[in-house]
């Protein structure tokens, strides 16, 4: 009787086998992409893995038109069935690493439905990046090769890994779809573009592009001066409101968004000093998050007090004297200020939501959601007053404080 | 005795049988239920509930002292008289089948969607009532065997859950404090969804202490230790998932163990914590098998109530297939939880005070 308990209990775990799927039977995508269709389609391209077989020339994944196909179906679930039917393989999301969506879509439909059925889909995992992409993703995808990186997830990976640190970050599924739904009205996406190589020759002819008049990030997402070899870079975040993207933040947006969620390990400015010509380089670190306090009053009032540590690694020649050097760290303060509130006041004036989630902070005010339901944050958000203030340590420790040589 | 020898067994291997009885619903479908009905102040409601059970089951257990060798349903034979006694006995046993049916349709499901996507939920459903009938069966001591043996992993398995999810925790997640109110918490945490029913099943189970001290010592450990392990898993998804998300996700645990992405290494954990969550559902459906078996044996009379373990195995799986879905399955649970506790609150003290009037004559419990 116990052997035949055995014998039956074997069975039954040997049964699995019979439905085992290797690893070599599925075709595995890599990034999604949803574009606009035409008459009212959407355009899905699936970038597959491209299976390279090691080895001296495993340093790198083509990526070939063949491992890419683009479908127009009416939904997401629907251009997945199209691709399943005539593809050898079975496709499975389940290592999927991006979904993309392209401007256009996310300007003139939205993504908060094509996002909800990502997170409804259990292929879909909730830490996938999801970005909008300037261009067409199929073209996105196509620049995807990577040159330092042995792997295209890891492409990935590296290309979200700024925006990407904390388990909070805005490049992830969940976290988004959990902004999009919220109460605050609006939310911001990485925003990546594809560097024109054809500048490469522009440049070299002389420089394209304006110069910076303090920071050397003041760029808008549009205006971004890549010139490169024709592969993904981010360039800032789009801004959502409601469902539809209404805008767009530059670069040096995008690193005031890093220090608001202290996001920012080490930033590399590029500052114009005042009164001169000349560049300084600072290193800035964040140790601190950012002290935000909401008074939720008659008139709402937002005070943001960030405190920053720095250092020199390039003074160009700008100070000569210890006025000079502690006058530019002054500067910096009130630069940051400056920005920073450019960016709250940009939330306010321009977008007329809050797209950084600042609500968060407020909620702590009330004592239930009916309170703050009544408090109508949406509304009030638009009559904000916002006090902020930076305060920048410079670590002197090794450094040189003055230029040497010839001014 | 139900099935297995008649040893006695202390206040730890007690209050282990009822941590894997009432943890299964605590886990599975109460921060669900609780977001919903509370928003984000789940973790408050679920914490007052556990803290609501303790002068429930102490006056319960007051009242009972006389008769902790009897058991519930031979007390209510007793107290009630043999036609009315023995019929809420059987009422009772009904109510536990239901209520175990829907929550084992509820694992059955997770288990198919997660693990076997090509099977029927019958194939599933087998690899979980097969293991329940055998271990009800097998008794109390095989029952406490097998619960202390998963206690570990489900422990664990909280603790990595909450600890990777750390990167992922906001503290404004929690506000505002009340959630949607304080009336929804206390409704909720007193009236709705409080914890008479285990209060029930620790007192149809309780022939088996030692004696009076034991009894009360295993309710107060199995209610402080659920109340525990609950209110960490309810805290994390609330830090986790920000209200209004968290009402749209109906098996949180699942989708908490899904958000674990610690590295490359670290993700993907969710078939490895649905293998340790089936061990804690079998386990508390075999326990709840024998109380059932217990409950029915009093009201026939019979000498040995194992004969009732496969009839009660089957209305679990029978009473599991009734709802046409999962979502259905989670609405029948929850109108179940939300109102039979008035007729538990009613049948528990209705008995008890009966009993004490009519000086029933209780049982040594050693």
């Amino acid at each position: 009787m116990r052997k035949l308990a055995i014998c039956l209990a074997a069975a039954l775990m040997l049964g699995g086998c019979s439905h085992m799927t290797e690893v070599n039977d599925k075709a595995y995508v890599i990034a999604v992409g949803l574009d606009e269709g035409d008459n009212g389609l959407l355009k899905v391209t699936y970038l597959f893995a491209y299976p390279s077989g090691g080895g001296e020339e495993a340093g790198g994944e083509k990526i070939d038109e063949k491992d890419m196909v683009t479908v127009e179906a009416p939904s997401l679930y629907s251009a997945m069935r199209l691709v399943d039917t005539f593809k050898s393989k079975r496709i499975d999301t389940n290592h999927t690493k991006l979904v993309a969506f392209s401007q256009d879509l996310a300007e003139k439909r939205g993504i908060f439905s094509y996002m909800a059925d990502l997170v409804n889909t259990r292929g879909f995992r909730p830490s996938i990046y999801v970005c909008v992409s300037q261009q067409a993703p199929d073209r996105l995808f196509r620049s995807m090769e990577p040159k330092q990186d042995v792997y295209i997830e890891k492409f990935i990976e590296h290309l979200f890994s700024k925006v990407a640190d904390s388990g909070t970050s805005r490049a992830y599924l969940y976290n988004n779809y959990f902004s999009a739904i919220a109460d605050e009205g609006g939310y911001i996406l990485p925003l990546v573009g594809v560097t024109d190589s054809d500048r490469a020759k522009t440049a070299a002819e002389g420089y394209p592009y304006r110069r910076p008049d303090d920071f050397a990030l003041n760029y808008t997402a549009e205006d971004v001066p890549l010139i490169g070899d024709g592969s993904a870079a981010l360039c800032g975040y789009a801004v959502f409101v409601g469902n539809k993207m209404t805008g767009t933040m530059g670069l040096m947006e995008q690193s005031i968004v890093e220090i608001l969620e202290k996001n920012m390990f080490v930033g590399q400015f590029c500052v114009l000093v005042p009164g001169t010509n000349k560049y300084a380089n600072v290193d800035l670190r964040q140790n601190k998050r950012p002290e935000v306090t909401v008074k939720t009053g008659e008139a709402l009032e937002i005070s943001v007090s960030i405190e920053l540590q720095g250092e020199y690694t390039g003074i160009d020649g700008a100070f000569r004297s210890r006025e000079d050097y502690e006058g530019f760290v002054d500067y910096l303060n009130r630069a940051f200020s400056q920005k920073t509130r450019e960016l709250l006041e940009r939330t306010r004036t321009e977008f007329g939501a809050d797209v950084l989630g600042l609500g968060d902070k407020a909620k702590i005010n009330f004592l239930t959601y009916g309170d703050w339901a009544d408090y109508n944050w949406k509304e009030r958000f638009r009559n904000a007053v916002f006090n902020v203030s930076v305060s920048v340590n410079m670590s002197d420790f090794g450094e040189l404080r003055f230029s040497p040589g010839k001014h | 005795m139900t099935g297995g020898s008649d040893r006695k067994i202390g206040a730890a291997s007690l209050s282990i049988l009822f941590f894997n009885l009432t943890l299964a619903k605590y886990l599975l479908v109460l921060p669900y239920f609780m977001v919903g009905a509370t928003g984000s102040a789940a973790w408050i409601a679920i914490l007052l509930k556990g803290l609501a059970s303790v002068p429930l089951f102490l006056a319960a257990a007051a009242l009972y002292r006389p008769y902790v060798g009897l058991g519930l349903g031979e007390l209510t034979r007793r107290a009630l008289g043999r036609p009315v006694g023995g019929a809420l006995d059987v009422l009772v046993a009904g109510v536990m089948a239901v209520r175990g049916g829907m929550l084992f349709r509820i694992l059955t499901e997770a288990m198919q969607t997660l693990e076997t996507e090509n099977a029927t939920m019958e194939y599933v459903a087998l690899f979980v009532l097969i293991p329940v009938l055998i271990c009800a069966l097998r008794g109390f001591g095989a029952n406490v065997n097998a619960s202390i043996l998963i206690l570990p992993f489900t422990v664990l398995s909280v603790a990595m859950i909450s600890l990777a999810l750390i990167p992922h925790y906001s503290l404004s997640n929690l506000m505002p404090l009340l959630g949607l109110g304080a009336g929804p918490i206390i409704i909720h945490s007193f009236f709705r969804l409080s914890g008479t029913f285990e209060v029930l099943y620790l007192l149809t189970l309780s022939p088996k202490a030692k004696d009076y001290k034991t009894f009360k010592r295993a309710g107060l450990i199995g209610i402080g230790a659920v109340t525990a392990v609950s209110f960490v898993f309810a805290l994390v998804y609330c830090l986790a998932v920000p209200y209004p998300a968290s009402r749209n996700f109906f098996f949180p645990l699942y989708q908490l163990t899904r958000m674990i992405k610690a590295g490359s290494f670290l993700q993907r954990m969710e078939p490895t914590v649905i293998f340790v969550w089936t061990g804690v559902i079998i386990c508390g459906l075999s326990t709840s098998v024998i109380a059932g078996s217990c409950l029915l044996r009093a009201a026939s009379g019979a000498e040995d109530g194992r004969g009732f373990m496969p009839m009660l195995v089957l209305i679990l799986f029978l009473v599991g297939t009734l709802p046409a879905s999962e979502l259905d399955t989670y609405d029948v649970y929850r109108v179940l939880l939300n109102w039979s506790h008035y007729f538990y609150i009613i049948f528990l003290f209705a008995v008890l005070i009966a009993a004490r009037l009519r000086k029933t004559e209780g049982r040594p419990a050693a």
